[in-house]
């Protein structure tokens, strides 16, 4: 490489190098803030079947609180009339129909994010004996929380007899509900059975702990909500919260979390409620199906300073005009795609079509999603094959034959959908997302190839193309990489020195040490 | 490890050091079009003497390939299309008294003219226009024929600042269907440049001494005409502004060799039908 290539390689990483300390040290960029965080997008499904009488079915939806976000919240109420009330205890839902017939479902669904929290509870602090009267509520028994019970009292004692350190006693309690012999979520477990068995599940042991609480004068009270991890499940979860000097402080004996909770625990409701009431003719059943994305904090520009080295003041003014953060993002990362595409054609020496349709099919499927958008770009592959040769018989002249082709794989598309939705698989229907444009060029491109060099070096091609795009797709798609290209957009410069290195670069692509293996014998 | 991949893979030219080290700094690109029109090479060969097919006719519209189609001569010819790659949309016409013939089977003009149509639509030609060029068809000269006799061989010769420094021939097999394309099948046999003769044809997964469908031998024959298909490449080489090149040449059974075409970017495979790295022969740049 020649002098000046070299001068130029350096500038080109020097510079934004120099930008990212300055953001860094000066701005005060952190990694933790930059980093997209952890965002799932919940569903709720309640399957109804009911015989024509009145039905009624209540429950507790997320909502947004101090430690809890929640955003494109939507739901589709079917047949039912659907009230919502704010009680003490959560956003309650309550779903009527005065004659149901037959099977219904019922979804909920929206992103929550949700902060881990964790106290430490000052050693110095005593158990009071004066509460507010709005917590005095959290000291009395109750039917299934029977903290005047003498066996909580006489456990009670044995644990903490002549303690009165909050601190102390909370851990006194909190380790010996930790080591009860855990079991699996079956119904409801009152605090006096936890004790007696020296069992239980969550519920079991939180209501326990909260019975010990009260039974020694601390406000202790019950929390529902779910688990966030991806995957479909049933099991809902209960912990405990400890009042303490105006605050509630979480408290899991289950998963033995101390006065904290991590961060994918969606709250519900707070009290001793049940998730899902309903009335008893009717058939019911529930799923909540969770996801686990990641997304960049909103929120941050503000928390920068006002520099003008400070690339989120400049993608706020985008917004500012009406364009969107979404399709900013992609631009913003199809030339990484196209860096990709580059890398596999050059270095690895994988034949695509064409430079950019890779990254291009990367974005369209980023849309749709990897699976749907395999699946359209097979769909495309597999109608413009079968068309081709009939066609071909026909006679006809190319353009002409392009047009039909495409025709054939837009109605394949809606068939597809119809037949999809139809059948209840609705997600198919993501298929006839997929961009029009690009479907059109890779109906062209893959239709060319068969042309000049027969179909099975075209499914060739086609198929190392789909891996360039997965590569692409995992590029596009990542929140890590958007998060540090917002951040940083300076590293295009880098894509920039990159490419000139590539560029002449003239070292052997990794197939041809296989296919020049001939001359190595 | 790394002496082991040094000593077996440092002659090779790889495709990215062949553009930029060779094919960039010997072949200016705005002359690239004189190797890439088949038109526009046959003239400036025709130019400087050097044998090619005789021209009958060029299409350039598709309001004239009935007329023009209907006035060509009842001769044996070849449709190409002017900026087609590694052998794609030719299409070989005999003539007898019953029409035109490909392959023993009898063409109806409309099928032909659609073939044209294609060409100047830019279906071989990467979707830009085109123009057909329709030449005499190649007799296979008998040296050749005897080896095999289905479809047309030729002699590749990669000429480099005007000294040839690789070369082969490439025979048709029935596998590649009488094309002379080593991505179809066809065989790529070496050739020691000083004597003229063939050392072994490779298929691209092995080494072989007879022609697979004939059983003829290929190793030690002498390459027909090989002086004069050196002269030939050679000056081709100085005609064009362009000092990175492969030269194709037929062997035609009455007129000799004749120059097929000149290609910018010519392939790396003779690398492995001569078993040898293009980088051992070509000069120290």
């Amino acid at each position: 490489m020649s002098r000046k290539v070299r001068w130029l390689v350096f500038i080109l990483i020097l510079l934004p190098a120099l930008a990212i300390f300055y953001k860094v040290f000066i701005l005060n960029y952190s990694f933790s803030s930059i980093l997209p965080t952890a965002v799932y997008d919940v569903q709720i499904n309640l399957d109804l079947e009911a015989y024509g009488d009145a039905v009624n079915l209540s429950t507790f939806l997320p909502e947004g609180n101090d430690r809890q976000f929640l955003v494109d919240e939507t739901s589709n109420s079917g047949v039912f009339e659907l009230a919502l009330t704010r009680e003490t205890s959560g956003r309650k839902a309550q779903w009527s129909h005065p004659s149901l017939q037959g099977r219904h479902r019922i979804t909920w669904r929206g992103k929550v994010r949700c902060d881990a929290v964790s106290y430490i509870i000052d050693s110095t602090l005593y158990i009071r004996d004066n509460y507010p009267p709005f917590v005095r509520n959290e000291l009395e028994p109750t039917v299934s929380i029977q903290s005047s019970h003498p066996l909580i009292t006489q456990k009670n004692e044995e644990l903490t007899a002549g303690e009165y350190g909050l601190d102390l006693v909370l851990r006194r309690f909190h380790e010996f509900v930790c080591e009860l012999e855990p079991t699996a979520f079956s119904g409801t477990t009152d605090a006096l059975t936890a004790l007696r068995l020296g069992e239980a599940s969550c519920n079991g042991k939180s209501r326990l702990f909260v019975a010990l609480c009260r039974n020694k004068g601390i406000p202790a009270r019950l929390v529902g909500g779910v688990i966030l991890e991806t995957g479909a499940k049933r099991t809902s979860h209960q912990w405990a919260e400890v009042y303490i000097d105006g605050i509630w402080i979480p408290m899991d004996g289950l998963n033995n979390h101390y006065a904290s909770i991590p961060s994918n625990y969606m709250r519900l409701y707070t009290g001793d409620e049940a998730l899902f009431t309903h009335t008893s003719n009717v058939g019911f059943d529930y799923l909540f199906t969770i996801r686990k994305g990641l997304e960049s904090n909103p929120e941050l520009a503000s928390e920068l300073k006002g520099d003008f080295l400070n690339s989120y003041l400049m993608w706020q003014a985008f917004e500012r005009v009406g364009i969107s953060l979404a399709l900013l993002k992609t631009i913003l990362l199809l030339p990484l795609g196209a860096m990709i595409v580059a890398l596999a054609r050059n270095v690895i020496g994988l034949k695509t079509y064409g430079v950019f349709l890779p990254a291009l099919i990367a974005v369209a499927i980023s849309g749709t999603g990897l699976i749907w958008g395999v699946l359209a770009f097979s769909v495309v592959i597999i109608i413009v094959s079968l068309v081709h040769f009939p066609l071909e018989r026909l006679g006809l002249l190319y353009t002409p034959k392009l047009v039909i082709m495409l025709v054939s794989v837009v109605v394949a598309f809606i068939v597809l959908s119809i037949a999809g939705i139809s059948f209840g698989y609705t997600e198919i229907a993501y298929v006839a997302m997929f961009p029009v444009v690009v479907i059109t060029i890779t109906a062209e491109r893959f239709a060319r190839l068969i042309v000049e060099g027969g179909l099975g070096k075209a499914l060739n091609t086609t198929l190392q193309t789909l891996v360039v795009v997965v590569m692409c797709y995992y590029t596009i798609t990542s929140r890590t990489m958007e998060a540090v290209f917002l951040a940083f957009p300076e590293l295009f410069l880098v894509i920039i020195a990159c490419m000139i290195v590539l560029g002449r670069w003239i070292g052997l692509r990794v197939i041809e040490y296989k296919r020049f293996r001939w001359l190595a014998q | 490890m790394r002496s082991w991949w040094k000593k077996n893979f440092d002659d090779v030219l790889g495709i990215n050091e062949r553009n930029l080290a060779w094919v960039y700094t010997r072949n200016p690109r705005k002359h690239f079009d004189l190797a890439n029109n088949k038109v526009l090479t046959k003239q400036i060969l025709i130019e400087a003497g050097i044998p090619v097919a005789r021209q009958l006719c060029v299409i350039q519209r598709v309001g004239e390939i009935a007329e023009l189609w209907s006035k060509m001569e009842h001769v044996s010819c070849a449709i190409k299309p002017a900026h087609g790659s590694g052998g794609g949309g030719i299409l070989v016409l005999g003539n007898d008294k019953s029409g035109w013939i490909n392959n023993g089977e009898l063409l109806h003009d409309a099928v032909i003219h659609k073939h044209i149509a294609n060409i100047l639509f830019g279906v071989y030609s990467f979707g830009s226009d085109d123009v057909a060029l329709i030449e005499t068809k190649i007799e296979p000269h008998e040296a050749i024929t005897s080896i095999y006799h289905q479809g047309v061989a030729d002699l590749r010769i990669i000429v480099c600042d005007n000294v040839p420094i690789m070369a082969m021939l490439r025979i048709p097999t029935a596998k590649s269907g009488g094309k002379a394309n080593l991505h179809q099948g066809a065989l790529g046999v070496g050739i020691a440049l000083e004597t003229g003769r063939t050392t072994r044809a490779f298929n691209g997964s092995q080494y072989l001494d007879i022609h697979p469908d004939s059983g003829h031998d290929l190793t030690n024959i002498p390459v027909p005409f090989w002086k004069e298909c050196l002269d030939i490449a050679l000056r081709t080489s100085q005609t064009v502004p362009l000092n990175y090149i492969g030269v194709d040449i037929a062997f035609d059974q009455n007129l000799g060799p004749l120059v097929l075409e000149i290609n910018v970017r010519p392939g790396l495979e003779i690398q492995n039908v001569n078993q040898l790295g293009l980088k051992h022969v070509l000069p120290r740049s």
